[in-house]
């Protein structure tokens, strides 16, 4: 699904439905995502290691993307490293453990929400 | 010579004239009265000679009586004499006893009439009741018997027609002539009448009944209609309200489809070999420098992640915290069949 048909449903259902239901479309996106057989204990090791972009990883351009329909939503006060830990509990436990455990890879993973919100913000300024 | 004084022997003396004719009609003749006169003497003679005799007899009566009187006067030779003591007789006493004994009997007497006439009481009561009792068991004997006969007078009850036939049959046995004429004409129109009466009555009670039942099932058909379309309705609330919860989901994942389906072909995911599960050691993992892999929960199961710096291990599923002790190792070494008993899975 691209773009196009997601900027008809922004026309057809309106910011106030998208705002209430994104936390639980961002759900969905994350846990479809994380189900990859890509997204390994190693494979996010080398990220937190390699400080590379989680967004993109996860989705092809995704930050691009997310920068894009984040400025839509409005509010992002629900996005923080725990809800994402949250989300990874239910789908990827062992991807969830890794976050508690090793302390490097919950400051990356706090640094890549703040690069995605700052992002957003930067859109809508501009 | 009849003289004018009559001296009658039998009567009086007659001297008024009034009486002479009757003395002439009951004129008697001289020699009668002659005779009668005779007879009279003879009579005196033996009255008197009667007399005589009767006095003469008196005498030797009287001569005799006294000779008996003089033997009587002549007195016993011995005499007795006695008397008898019957004691001292106090009769106020014996009068006073005798009232006494008069009061106690009278009062035993009132009791004895009181104790009666309790019971007398007592069975004039049960009287009246068995009396009520027949009484009662009479007239319900009557009542059921007279239902009886009034139910079977029912069951038996025969149209008007058929008590008309009787009536006319009866007639005839008893001689009587039907009547001709207008009457019976009459009769029979306003039986026929009657009859059409009643079968209109009864179609119309026909057909009111089977309207009666059309609506009936009409109702009901439109009662089966609306619980459909109500169940239609709430199965169709249900789904849609079932898809709008997991719609955010759905989008989402639509999206994340959406998304990956920008990558470039060919791309080959990289999948981790899964390593050899090791037996379950210590509370504590043991890992080499720099190395990440996954161990199982000893408590849940649940797939533990350990970084290539951590210190600590958390598992996601119950919190258990595992420190990590780190040994050196220089280079990742192919797995041993002693290291695959051990819990820790690494990630190259």
């Amino acid at each position: 699904m691209g773009s196009d048909r997601l900027t008809k449903y922004f026309d057809i259902l309106g910011k106030g439905l998208i705002v209430e239901t994104a936390p639980f479309i961002f759900r969905g996106m994350v846990c479809k995502a994380v189900q990859e057989d890509s997204i390994s204990i190693g494979k996010i090791s080398e990220l937190v290691q390699s400080k590379a972009n989680l967004w993109d990883t996860l989705w092809p351009n995704g930050m691009e993307v997310l920068t894009l329909y984040g400025t839509e939503v409005g509010k992002l006060d629900w996005l923080c490293a725990e809800w994402f830990v949250g989300v990874l509990r239910e789908s990827r436990p062992d991807l969830a453990s890794l976050f508690l455990g090793w302390k490097k890879s919950n400051t990356w993973l706090e640094k890549q929400i703040e690069n995605l919100k700052r992002n957003i913000e930067k859109q809508i300024i501009s | 010579m009849v003289s004018k004084n009559y001296n009658l022997e039998f009567g009086k003396r007659l001297n008024d004239s009034a009486n002479v004719d009757e003395a002439l009609r009951s004129k008697v003749s001289i020699s009668r009265q002659r005779e009668i006169e005779r007879a009279q003497e003879i009579a005196d003679a033996e009255h008197e000679a009667k007399m005589a005799e009767l006095e003469k007899k008196r005498k030797t009566a009287e001569a005799d009586a006294e000779k008996v009187d003089k033997k009587i006067e002549h007195k016993p030779p011995f005499e007795i004499k006695g008397g008898i003591d019957i004691g001292q007789i106090d009769l106020q006493q014996a009068a006073r006893e005798a009232q006494a004994e008069l009061k106690q009997m009278r009062l035993e007497a009132e009791q004895s009439a009181a104790r009666q006439g309790q019971v007398n009481d007592e069975l004039r009561e049960k009287l009246h009741s068995k009396e009520i009792e027949v009484l009662r068991v009479t007239f319900q004997a009557q009542m059921d018997m007279l239902t009886r006969a009034l139910e079977s007078n029912k069951a038996n009850q025969k149209s008007l027609l058929d008590q008309l036939a009787d009536v006319r049959e009866t007639a005839k046995a008893l001689g009587l002539a039907e009547p001709h004429g207008a009457g019976d004409l009459m009769i029979q129109v306003e039986l026929k009448k009657l009859d059409l009466d009643h079968q209109m009555a009864l179609r119309k009670m026909t057909r009111e009944e089977k309207q009666q039942d059309r609506q009936f099932q009409l109702d009901l058909r439109r009662l089966d209609d609306e619980r459909d379309s109500k169940k239609a309705e709430l199965e169709m609330k249900r789904k849609s309200s079932e898809f709008w919860q997991g719609a955010p989901a759905l989008i989402g994942q639509a999206l994340s489809d959406g998304m990956k389906a920008r990558q470039t072909e060919g791309r080959v995911a990289e999948a981790d070999s899964p390593p050899p599960l090791k037996e379950r050691g210590k509370f504590h993992i043991e890992v080499g420098r720099g190395e990440s892999g996954e161990v199982d929960c000893p408590e849940c199961g649940t797939v533990i992640a350990v970084g290539p710096t951590a210190r600590k291990a958390v598992c996601a599923g119950c919190g258990l915290e595992a420190p990590i002790r780190r040994a050196k190792t220089e280079e990742p070494e192919e797995m041993t069949g002693e290291e695959q008993e051990s819990g820790f899975r690494p990630t190259y």
